[in-house]
């Protein structure tokens, strides 16, 4: 099994999308994925320098201009960290993440829309990345 | 050389001589003498009075060349304060030199050449460097040489100071101690015979080292300890050495020899012209004069002119010290191992690599109004017309348009959020293959817009309508398994409050563990609708809905009132914390008869009245004291009769008593034995704490009780601990009574205790809310998907008022209707509408046990018997313990004769002492708990 989303910390429940909701009346709005795999004997670094530099989560954009803006997402390591967090700024998960440990990510939609509808395009990523055996 | 007598002022016999500052003092067996020049004497005190008017005796006496200092082991110690006149004496405080001793005085002392006193209290070396002000214990005078025939000889209790600076330390064992640190540290010294030394002489060659008993050759040592061997020499020998010169005396009675060395290879012998047939009782040197004193026949003592003492040289060591560096070094190692490859293995890892791993985002952005208040307004504005519709994904496909029948959605406390709906399916399915199969469920307006997500989870049970082709699924949101993934840490975290691994044992599960743990907080668990694990507080909702009569479905309301048999008034709680209590017990046996009591019995005028009676011999003491039952043997002191003659009858009308210094060494008048035991008893405190809800049994006619406990045990697992003294942990020493220390480590002591005693009645509390919180109030509303479990109601109806947090809530949706109701569920509690928050707790104080171990809990049983007379009665081998003997002589067939033997029976241990002890303690603690609102009007 390979890194992925999860609902939950026990990464039971895939997560193949997270959801906001919200009124028409614009408000922050958090939510909590987990980044993991749940089989051990492997790890996951990043692909440029495996050991040394440091696995990110970017928010990536498809339609930059429309939606919901990459600069309208905050993420923090924990909810807490939300409050002090910069708007568009990559999340430093670590330089390893082992198999079995699920990382979470908060992570805070700040959008002025207000028509009606569900708003897509904008995404999490982990971009660069290698998974190793331990 | 030759030897000079000289006689005492009175003729004392004498047996003790000290020498210091050019004074020498001369002990008596009434009174001491001090004099410089043998031809002037004075009398020099031998028993000084302390201040509050009882008595200690010299017992030894040392100066630092400008007063005296003396000791008693058991009363005090002194200071003279007219200099070396010894006449005024003062009292230094502390009296008490070492607290662990905790008895005034020292039985030996010791001014170093820095000015510094060495002491030994009881078995506690001790130095000070202020005069006595203060006192610091460094070292202990303990032996596990086991030694036989101890007995007091002069000044074989005695700290001196060589000539090269080392520090010498004797106190009737088969080891001495020694510093060369002047007191800070001491090691000991075995010299390798199981026998009580009397006296150490130490030279820069080595040691030389005498004994008690009079068949004991000398030791001598030149490896600082290390191996030994004898000197023929034989008699009661003492050694003493003056700087670099070390003199050995010994020699039978009458033909007294003394030997002089420097190197401990080559002797020589000083002319014995001059001396009596006498033996010397004790010698010192000093001045360039060696003097011995006799005991008998008044002798007084003898000098003889040994010339100045070879002095050692005045050495200054010289140190470098270099602070604050610590040394770096590198070590070094040369391997020489089998000729072969030096191998370095090298690993090139290849990783998987691939596309980022994205997780889209969504906002969904519903219309205000479609979530608006309900407050009476009627119907949910999102639906005007009362119509809606289901959005259902399978594995991530929309299948709402061919969805059939009803959608519903079960939520409630504690349990799984369920969902069940029908659908057609596009194309013939293998409906095994739906199980785990992912489902989303949200309710919208009809026209699809402003859906509001009300499941996720996956599909549980499939069935399929065969006339129909139908296939309906009953979908679980997973909530059990996903808390069972969820680490423990997580769990605490979100449930918070007070927990005890003790409430619930071994916890296979984390979905256990989430079950136990949440019992102690008043709050429910769930997932929420993204499958996120959830606690939700019973107080303190995320909001409050206020429900109005025409926010109801006419005819829906209902409800079921908190019921008799569920409530709780009281709730006793039980905590039983059990560990082991490690005792020790040190006794001391002493027995002692004078010597009158062996004696016959004269009278002038008629002769012997009684004969004598057998004596009590070392060999008998020795084994009896031995060999008593469930107790080891810390310490003994045999007290054996002086060597002697008495007339016990008149010159005209002789009885002669004569005991020779031979046979006086195997007797015993008395003994002193000091013994110990320890075991391990388990204690229990049990304590019954019941919680109360004063408030509510005062309602009710009488109190509805519950119990629930929690033990707690720190056990103890080594075995052996009760029988072999290596095994830790060890228990301080104490001279007598009792030590106890309680067995109670990390996560077993009285904080842990407090820990799950406060976690157990936080339970409690609980357990009174949960019983009471028991009623419920449903109605039925026009569909309000947003309504979850972390709200609250406040229901303002015509028929009922109530208030409390919503526990269950169903939606359902008829698809070919497009009508929908959510059904509420909301628990209630006793009227009252009062807060109460869990209390903090003030524990009961922990038990205390009263129990103390009457006195023949510490008395060993030794009695005294004596047969071989008309008036003794039958021999008692069962009652007849202690010392049994028999007058001497012929033997009567009509008298009864004990057997010569010495038994000794120690205390045995109480059951109060041995056997498991439970302390109970009761309390009862009044609390109040939480009432709602709950008004039928």
């Amino acid at each position: 099994m390979a890194f992925s989303w999860w609902a939950d910390a026990g990464m039971t429940v895939p997560l193949s999308r997270l959801d906001f909701s919200r009124t028409n009346v614009p408000a922050p709005v958090d939510a909590v994925a987990w980044f993991g795999n749940p089989v051990p004997g492997t790890k996951l670094q990043a692909a440029a320098d495996p050991g040394a530099a440091a696995l990110l989560v970017t928010v990536s954009d498809d339609a930059p201009a429309s939606g919901v803006e990459a600069d309208q997402i905050k993420l923090a390591n924990s909810s807490a960290g939300l409050a002090t967090a910069s708007w568009g700024a990559p999340l430093n998960l670590g330089v390893t993440i082992n198999a079995g440990t699920a990382v979470p990510v908060y992570v805070r939609m700040d959008s002025p829309l207000v028509a009606g509808g569900n708003y897509d395009g904008i995404a999490l990523q982990v971009p660069d990345w290698v998974e190793l055996e331990v | 050389m030759a030897w000079t007598r000289r006689p005492l002022p009175n003729d004392e016999t004498t047996y003790q001589v000290w020498y210091a500052a050019g004074q020498w003092i001369i002990r008596g067996d009434s009174s001491s003498f001090a004099t410089a020049d043998f031809a002037t004497y004075r009398t020099f005190p031998d028993v000084l009075q302390l201040p509050g008017g009882s008595y200690m005796s010299v017992q030894d006496l040392v100066s630092d060349g400008v007063r005296w200092y003396a000791c008693d082991r058991n009363y005090g110690w002194a200071r003279s304060t007219d200099g070396l006149a010894g006449a005024q004496w003062e009292f230094p405080s502390p009296q008490i030199i070492s607290p662990s001793f905790g008895t005034a005085g020292a039985a030996s002392l010791c001014v170093t050449s820095t000015g510094r006193i060495v002491a030994r209290a009881g078995n506690y070396i001790c130095v000070s460097d202020d005069d006595g002000a203060t006192w610091a214990e460094t070292g202990l005078a303990t032996s596990a040489v086991s030694v036989s025939g101890a007995y007091d000889r002069p000044n074989d209790e005695r700290i001196t100071q060589s000539g090269d600076g080392t520090i010498v330390l004797t106190c009737r064992l088969g080891e001495f101690f020694v510093s060369d640190e002047n007191g800070d540290t001491w090691s000991a010294i075995y010299p390798g015979v199981q026998y009580a030394i009397a006296t150490v002489a130490k030279i820069t060659a080595g040691y030389c080292v005498t004994y008690q008993d009079w068949d004991i050759p000398p030791r001598i040592s030149t490896d600082n300890g290390s191996t030994w061997t004898d000197v023929a020499l034989l008699g009661l020998p003492r050694a003493v050495a003056e700087g670099e010169t070390l003199y050995l005396y010994g020699g039978e009675y009458g033909a007294p020899e003394v030997r002089v060395t420097t190197d401990l290879v080559t002797w020589s012998a000083i002319d014995p012209a001059g001396l009596a047939a006498e033996m010397f009782e004790d010698i010192a040197v000093g001045g360039g004069v060696l003097m011995g004193v006799t005991r008998w026949d008044s002798y007084g003592a003898y000098t003889a002119e040994v010339g100045p003492a070879v002095i050692a040289p005045i050495a200054l060591p010289l140190r470098l010290m270099v602070a604050g560096v610590t040394p770096i070094s590198l070590p070094l190692r040369l391997e020489v191992a089998n000729a072969g490859a030096i191998r370095l293995p090298l690993r090139l890892s290849v990783g998987a690599t691939g596309a980022p791993v994205a997780l889209p985002l969504r906002l969904a952005v519903i219309d205000a109004s479609a979530v608006g208040g309900l407050n009476g307004a009627g119907a949910w504005a999102a639906a005007p017309d009362g119509k809606w519709t289901a959005i259902v994904t399978l594995d991530g496909a929309n299948i709402s348009t061919r969805l059939h029948g009803a959608c519903s959605v079960e939520i409630a406390d504690n349990a799984a959020r369920t969902a069940e709906f029908s659908f057609v399916p596009a194309a013939p399915l293998a409906v095994m293959g739906l199980f785990g199969r992912r489902v989303t469920i949200a309710f919208a307006r009809a026209d699809g817009t402003a859906a509001q997500p009300i499941f996720a989870g996956v599909v549980d049970v499939p069935t399929v309508d065969l006339q129909t082709g139908i296939i309906t699924c009953e979908c679980t949101d997973q909530a059990q398994e996903v808390w069972s993934n969820t680490a423990r840490e997580r769990i605490a975290e979100l449930v918070g409050g007070r927990w005890h691994d003790a409430l619930a044992g071994e916890l296979e599960d984390n979905f256990a563990y989430l079950e136990e743990r949440i019992q102690g907080m008043p709050a429910s668990w769930a997932l929420d609708v993204r499958q996120q694990p959830a606690v939700l507080p019973w107080q303190s909702p995320a909001r409050t809905l206020t429900v109005r009569t025409a926010d109801v479905i006419d005819g829906s309301l209902s409800v079921d009132l908190p019921s008799r048999d569920q409530l709780r008034t009281r709730i006793v709680c039980r905590l039983q914390y059990r560990f082991a209590r490690l005792r020790a017990r040190t006794v001391q046996a002493s027995y002692s008869q004078p010597l009158s009591f062996f004696q016959p019995l004269v009278s002038n005028a008629l002769g012997v009245l009684k004969q004598s009676k057998l004596l009590m011999t070392v060999a008998m003491v020795e084994s009896a004291t031995e060999s008593v039952g469930g107790w080891t043997m810390e310490w003994r002191e045999i007290t054996s009769p002086r060597p002697g003659g008495w007339n016990l009858g008149s010159n005209l009308s002789p009885v002669l008593y004569y005991i020779t210094p031979s046979t006086a060494q195997t007797l015993a008048l008395g003994f002193s034995v000091r013994y110990s035991t320890r075991w391990q008893q388990s204690v229990t405190e049990d304590y019954t704490v019941a919680v109360v809800w004063s408030g509510l049994e005062a309602q009710l006619p009488a109190p509805v009780s519950e119990e629930m406990g929690a033990s707690l045990e720190a056990e103890f697992d080594q075995p052996g601990w009760g029988q072999d003294p290596s095994v830790g942990p060890a228990l301080p020493s104490t001279l007598l009574g009792d030590v106890v220390y309680d067995y109670k480590p990390a996560g077993f002591d009285d904080a842990s205790r407090d820990e799950l005693m406060r976690a157990l009645l936080d339970r409690a509390w609980v357990r009174l809310w949960s019983a009471s919180r028991s009623g419920r109030v449903s109605f039925a509303l026009p569909c309000r998907p947003d309504i979850s479990l972390s709200d609250a109601v406040a229901l303002e109806h015509d028929a009922m008022r109530a208030s409390g947090r919503v526990v269950a809530v169903t939606h359902t949706l008829n698809l070919e209707s497009g009508t929908a109701v959510t059904d509420v569920a909301v628990a209630v509690g006793m009227p009252g509408a009062t807060p109460a928050a869990l209390p903090s707790w003030t524990l009961p104080a922990a038990p205390q046990d009263d129990y103390s171990p009457p006195i023949s809990a510490y008395s060993c049983q030794i009695g005294t018997y004596v047969g071989g007379d008309p008036a003794s009665p039958p021999w008692d081998e069962e009652t007849m313990i202690g010392f049994s003997t028999n007058y001497e002589g012929p033997e009567d067939p009509s008298i009864n004769y004990y057997p010569h033997q010495l038994r000794i029976k120690g205390p045995d241990l109480a059951a109060e002492d041995r056997d498991p002890r439970t302390l109970t303690v009761s309390a009862e603690l009044s609390v109040a708990v939480p009432t709602d609102v709950l008004e039928i009007l």
